[in-house]
This record gives C-alpha cells, structure tokens and sequence, in this order.
C-alpha cells in the first residue's frame, strides 16, 4: 500500500485526534498530517492554498459534531471550493443517528461514514481504497 | 137510459176509448170515433171482421180472442200489435164480449185502447231493468243490494268471487258478518246517518274478511234506495278490491317511514337544490344544525346557505363542488365552519349527489346533507395537539437517545483507543501520557454523564413542582447570585417590569432559565464595550413574556440557528461553553409548556425571549 503524501483531521476532540495520530504513525498512514479542532480552521487553511495541489490533503477525517462550524457546515464550505485535486473525505463520528447516515448519502463528496472508535484496520482500508 | 148514453157519451172523450159493436146477424157495425182514430180511417168507414183482422200483425189471434169470448160467454182481453190504415204501429188492448139468444151469439162488443205509451214504457224499463241486471251481475267491480238491516239481497259475481263465496252463501249473511270489527263501527254509523237522510251517499276503506280468512281492502260507496214515500228500501253498494294499492301504500309508508327514521337518526339535515333556479329545499334538522327553526331561518336558496360558509372556507367548498360538476367526483363533499345561530362558527360537513343532469352534462338537480360534526372536530384538534405533544416528546426522546448514544460513544472510542495504543506502546514516556488522557478521558465520561442526568431530570415523569413565583423576585434574586461576576466585568444592568407578573412554574426551572441567560450574557461579552444588560417582563395578553438582551459578541444564527439548543453545540472559541446551558433552557421552557426563542447580530448583541405558557 502506498503512503499517502498529506491527511488531515478536522475534529475538536483532542484525546481523540492524539490517539489517531499515533495510530496513523504505526500503521504509516500519511508523510504529512494536518489537524484542525472545527471547520472553520480548516476552511480557513485550506481556502488560499486551492490552487496549489502539491499541498492539498488526499484525504480528509471529518467529524460532524464540533463547535463554530461543524462537519456539515464545513462540506457546505468544501464542496464550493473548486479544488485541483482529488480529496477523498471520510466521515469519522460518534453519531449512529440514521438521519446523519442519510444525510451523509446526499453528499457526493463523502466516500464512507466511520463511527468511532477507529481501528488501525479502518485505517488501513482507507489507505486501500484511495490508493486503488 | 138516454142519460146514462149522455153520461157515457161525456166519458169516453176523457178516456179516449174505442167502442165498436158487431151485430153478428145483421152485420150492423157500430164504432165510434175513437176506433176510428186509433184505425186511422175516414170518418164514415166501417171495416168488415176480415178487413179489421188485417190491420193486426198477429190476425189470428185476434180472432181466436174474439171466439173465444163468443164461445165461453165470458169477456176476454188481449194486447195487440196492429199496423193502421197510415201505416202507424200501435199497441192496444181488446176488451170484447158476446150477446147472446136462444144459445146463440148474436153480436160481439167492446173496447179499444191505444196502449202504445204504456207499452212502450214497460218495455223501456224492462230494457232498462234487463241492462241494469246486466250491468250488476257482470260489472267488474264488486256490486250488491243489502237490506237495511245489512243483510246480502242480491250480489254480483264480482263480488262473489272477490270474497270467495257464491250467492246462495252470501244471501244467509249480513255484511257485518264479512266486516273487519275494527271497521264495522265506521260503516254502521255512516250507514245510520245514511238511513237518517243526513247524508245522501258514503265512501270509506274498510276491510273484509275472504272466504279462506285473509283480510281484503276495499273502496265502498254505499247509495240508499227510498221508496215514493221517501222511506228506505235498500242499499246499493260498490265494493272495490283496492288490496293491491294498499299493500303497495303500506310498504311506501314503511318505505317513508324508515326513510324518515335512518334520516332522523343519523340526525343530518337534508337539501334538494335547484341549480338552475338556485331554488333550496331543506328538512327541519338542516335548519336545526344551525340553530333555528324550520321557519326562522331564510335559506331558500343554496347561496342563502353559503352565506353561512366561514369566508376562509367559501373557496374550498366552490372548489369541491366544481370538481362534482365538471364530473371529476362523483360525490360533492366538504368540510367547513358554518355560522350557528348563537353566533359561533360550527364546523359542518356538507355532502351531496348531482341527481340530474342536462343533455349538455349541466347539473340540473343536487341532493345532500349537511351533518354536524362539531365534536368531532373538537375531538380532531385535540387529538392532533395531543399527537403533536407526543410526537414532540417522542422527538426529544430519540434526540436523547441520540445524544447519550453519541457523548457515550465519544468517550468510550476514545478509551478503547487508547488502551489499545498503550497495549501496543513501547515507550514508558509516551506510555505515561497515554495514562494521564485516560484519566482525563474518565472524567469527561463522568461530567457527560451528570449532564445526562441533569436532561433525565427535566424530562422526569412530568410531576413538576409548580409553584406561583414572582418574576420581579426572582429576577431580583438571580442578579444577586450573579453580582460578584456582574461586577468583576463591570456590567450594566436595567430592569423593566412594569408591573410585577406571577408565574406558575418549578422554581428550579425558573432559577437554571434565569442563570443560564443571564451567565450567557457575561460569558459572550464584547470586551471592546461595556456589557449592558437588559430585563423585561411584560404580559401580552395570552403570555407572560421575558426578554434578556445583551450587547455582546452575537451568534450568526443563519449559521447556527437550528442547532443553537442543541446539546454540546458551541458556537465560539470560549473555552466556558459547554453546549449544555442552552440545551437545558429549551428542555425546560419545553416541559412547562413555553416558548423560547432567540435573536441576534454579529458584533451587536443577542436577546432571548422566553414566553411562560
């Protein structure tokens, strides 16, 4: 399987985000990680640097619940960037809510929906199917 | 003797009698002038035997009359056809008798009389009597002559067969016999009226009984018979069997009567429209739905009663009735508000059936109801404010199972990551740190789960304990509890209660809405102005109402306005807000029965606005 060059987090759980990033280190997920704790930071990030592949993610974690702009409000965000490369985003959330799940199908851009906690085998499903 | 001729010469004129006399030894003749009349010959002519004989139709008889007289001593009689000199047919009567001398007949004599009008007369009435006897015995209705005693004289055949007895048996009878005794008495009272010439003629139904015992109806018409005298002879009765048209009545009454009955139950008012003419038939429950009685209210026409239609229901009710017209329904039907008589608005359900239609597919005639489902209705919207209480509930119980599904989940992912992190980590260091989130981790499940608890308690069992609470006071109190942080920021605080309101609410309600609010409005202050503020209670009429404004940082609500109850939704980077305090409010607010509802501007300020039931 092939290392992915940058992947990102957005999810305001910081236990969380730590235990993640140290099980992307064992099962070598990425070359490059980028976390951000709501939406808007991400937004914020990713908006001046759309033109600039080299240093957009491959993949992006998302979680939906977060304070200041959540996941939706932050797809909202995503799906109008016009984006030079192709960013795959995984939802990764508590929710079991069977109207998040619907939700999630509405959006193009949504790859697959995780709930937490996340195994080292989810990990390296992801790393499978973006590298196909 | 020549008086007596005189006499008899003076009489015979009056009866106009023919006298002749035939001297059978001379041949003398002699007639007198009547004979010659009723001849119709000349003055001066006599006839001979022979030549008179002609004139008979029947000759012979005439002369066997005229022997016989002679023969047996004895006057005989006869009635004859005779044809006269002119031509006339004529009836008379011969009256002859014979002298006689030394045993021999020597003349003959006698009378003779024009009887044609008698005769004529009797053979009329005969006629008359013969066709009457025809018409009675084969009139096709049921015919009879009874006594005045009531007994059968004399019946037809219809009516013999119609009662299934023949003549002989009926003759033993009396018509109260054959009677049905519920109606004997009618007819035995018209009959003496009848007898007592106060009335002229009767009719009645009445009942008879059949041979074989079933009851048959008839028309009667009875005539009484009086003699010269004036005094009764008999009745005349016509007997009509009318059975088959009383039994079809009876079952259209019945017809009518259940009819009227399954209307009369079901308690709707009935209409018949012309819609042509716009011409509205109505029963008395139609106009009882409405409260009025059948004669004071004026709803001769269907606009009359459209004109009861709730204005905001005019417009549905054309709309159903179109569709019945222009043959997309078959049946017209509608719900709306009629105006009562007592000045409120009813709800009716109208219903109805084009019955009629022209060539052209006009509707010509409609019928329909109008029936009152006010309860119904009543039932309706209660059971749809109950259903939306529960859906409500049921809303914010999935929500919670949601909600402690996902804040449970958060923790318990992340201690089974870690743990699986610390099983595989080799370095103690990193080890350490490991153990040190898991001990925070832990206690986060365990603040998560006292929040639970708080939400559990206010969707409790729903046995609050409401107590009537000065609004004033408790705001009072709030802002005591709240004074060492209100200062600390050097805050402004302006309360506007006019007149102090009462509410029925939990205390420990009242006091989380109150603190909760308040605590906002420090912990999202501006820090670039001083934080102002603002209570106001007031009462609108159906509400008690609360407003807190504040002049703080403000949240975009067209961002996070469906979620701003939500439980751990945080809208700012303040390391204070725990997404708790607002989700409580609502739940509270929610289960006393209010309102709560927020409004905001960035940079300006944000008021929440709270409405006690």
């Amino acid at each position: 399987m092939k290392k992915l060059d940058i992947a990102c987090i957005i999810d305001d759980d910081k236990i969380f985000t730590y235990v993640l990033t140290k099980q992307m280190k064992v099962v070598d997920f990425c070359e490059n990680l980028l976390v951000f704790h709501n939406g808007l930071e991400a937004v914020k990030y990713l908006k001046p640097i759309l033109e600039s592949p080299e240093v957009l993610p491959d993949v992006i974690l998302l979680d939906l619940n977060m304070p200041i702009m959540d996941g939706w409000q932050f797809l909202d965000e995503f799906v109008k960037f016009k984006v030079t490369k192709k960013i795959t985003v995984y939802i990764v959330s508590s929710s079991i809510d069977v109207t998040d799940h619907a939700k999630a199908a509405t959006y193009k851009a949504i790859s697959n929906f995780y709930i937490k906690p996340i195994s080292r085998e989810n990990l390296e499903e992801m790393l499978a199917e973006i590298s196909a | 003797m020549h008086k007596k001729l005189e006499l008899y010469e003076k009489v015979t004129p009056l009866a106009q009698l023919g006298i002749w006399q035939r001297n059978l030894i001379t041949g003398e003749i002699y007639w007198n002038k009547y004979v010659r009349e009723i001849y119709e010959v000349g003055t001066d002519d006599y006839l001979t035997l022979e030549e008179a004989g002609r004139f008979y139709v029947d000759g012979p008889a005439v002369r066997t009359l005229l022997e016989l007289a002679a023969s047996t001593k004895e006057p005989q009689e006869g009635e004859f056809k005779m044809l006269t000199a002119k031509g006339t047919f004529k009836w008379v009567r011969l009256r002859v008798d014979s002298e006689h001398e030394n045993g021999e007949c020597t003349s003959i004599f006698g009378t003779l009389e024009d009887i044609t009008t008698q005769v004529n007369m009797i053979r009329a009435l005969e006629e008359r009597e013969e066709k009457f006897h025809q018409a009675f015995d084969y009139a096709p209705i049921g015919m009879a002559i009874v006594s005045t005693e009531g007994h059968w004289i004399k019946v037809n055949n219809s009516l013999c067969s119609l009662l299934g007895y023949d003549e002989e048996e009926f003759l033993k009878h009396t018509f109260q016999d054959f009677t049905h005794p519920d109606d004997l008495d009618i007819d035995l009272n018209y009959m003496h009226r009848l007898l007592r010439d106060e009335i002229s003629s009767y009719n009645m139904e009445k009942r008879y009984f059949h041979k074989d015992g079933h009851q048959i109806w008839i028309y009667l018409s009875v005539t009484l018979v009086r003699d010269a005298d004036n005094l009764p002879m008999y009745f005349i009765s016509q007997i009509k069997d009318i059975t088959e048209r009383k039994r079809s009545m009876e079952i259209l009454l019945r017809e009518r009567q259940r009819l009227d009955n399954i209307i009369k139950s079901t308690q709707v008012g009935t209409w018949e429209w012309n819609i042509l003419t716009d011409e509205t038939l109505y029963n008395k429950r139609a106009a009882e739905i409405l409260g009025y009685k059948p004669n004071e209210i004026v709803a001769n026409t269907m606009t009359a009663w459209h004109d009861f239609i709730h204005p905001d229901d005019r417009e549905i009710n054309w709309a159903e009735l179109e569709k019945c017209f222009k043959k997309k329904e078959k049946f017209y039907a509608c719900e709306c508000r009629m105006k009562h008589k007592d000045g409120n608005w009813h709800w009716v359900e109208i219903r109805g059936k084009v019955v009629n239609w022209d060539d052209g597919d006009k509707p010509l005639l409609m019928l329909g109801t109008y029936a009152n489902i006010h309860e119904r209705k009543a039932m309706e919207q209660e059971r749809k404010k109950a259903m939306e209480v529960i859906s409500g509930q049921n809303g914010r119980l999935l929500n919670f199972a949601h909600i402690v599904s996902h804040n449970l989940r958060s923790h318990t992912g992340n201690i089974q990551m870690l743990l699986d992190m610390i099983t595989h980590e080799q370095d103690e260091e990193e080890k350490e740190k490991m153990m040190q989130m898991l001990v925070i981790n832990t206690s986060n499940l365990q603040q998560t789960l006292s929040h639970l608890n708080e939400v559990v308690d206010v969707h409790g069992n729903g046995d609050y304990n409401k107590k009537t609470l000065s609004l004033q006071q408790e705001i009072n109190r709030m802002l005591d509890v709240l004074s060492q942080s209100l200062r600390q920021v050097n805050a402004k605080q302006t309360v506007e209660i006019k007149q102090d309101l009462f509410i029925r609410y939990d205390p420990a309600y009242l006091e989380s809405i109150l603190l909760n609010l308040m605590t906002n409005c420090i912990k999202y202050r501006d820090n670039e102005r001083q934080l102002h503020i603002r209570i106001k209670a007031y009462d609108n009429g159906d509400t008690k109402v609360l407003e807190i404004s504040d002049n703080g940082i403000g949240i975009d609500l067209d961002l996070h306005g469906h979620k701003l109850f939500g439980m751990y939704k945080t809208f700012h980077n303040n390391t204070d807000a725990r997404g708790i305090g607002l989700f409580l409010v609502k739940n509270q607010v929610d289960a006393m029965g209010g309102k709560i509802e927020a409004s905001s501007r960035i940079g300006e300020g944000t008021t929440f606005k709270v409405e006690f039931s």
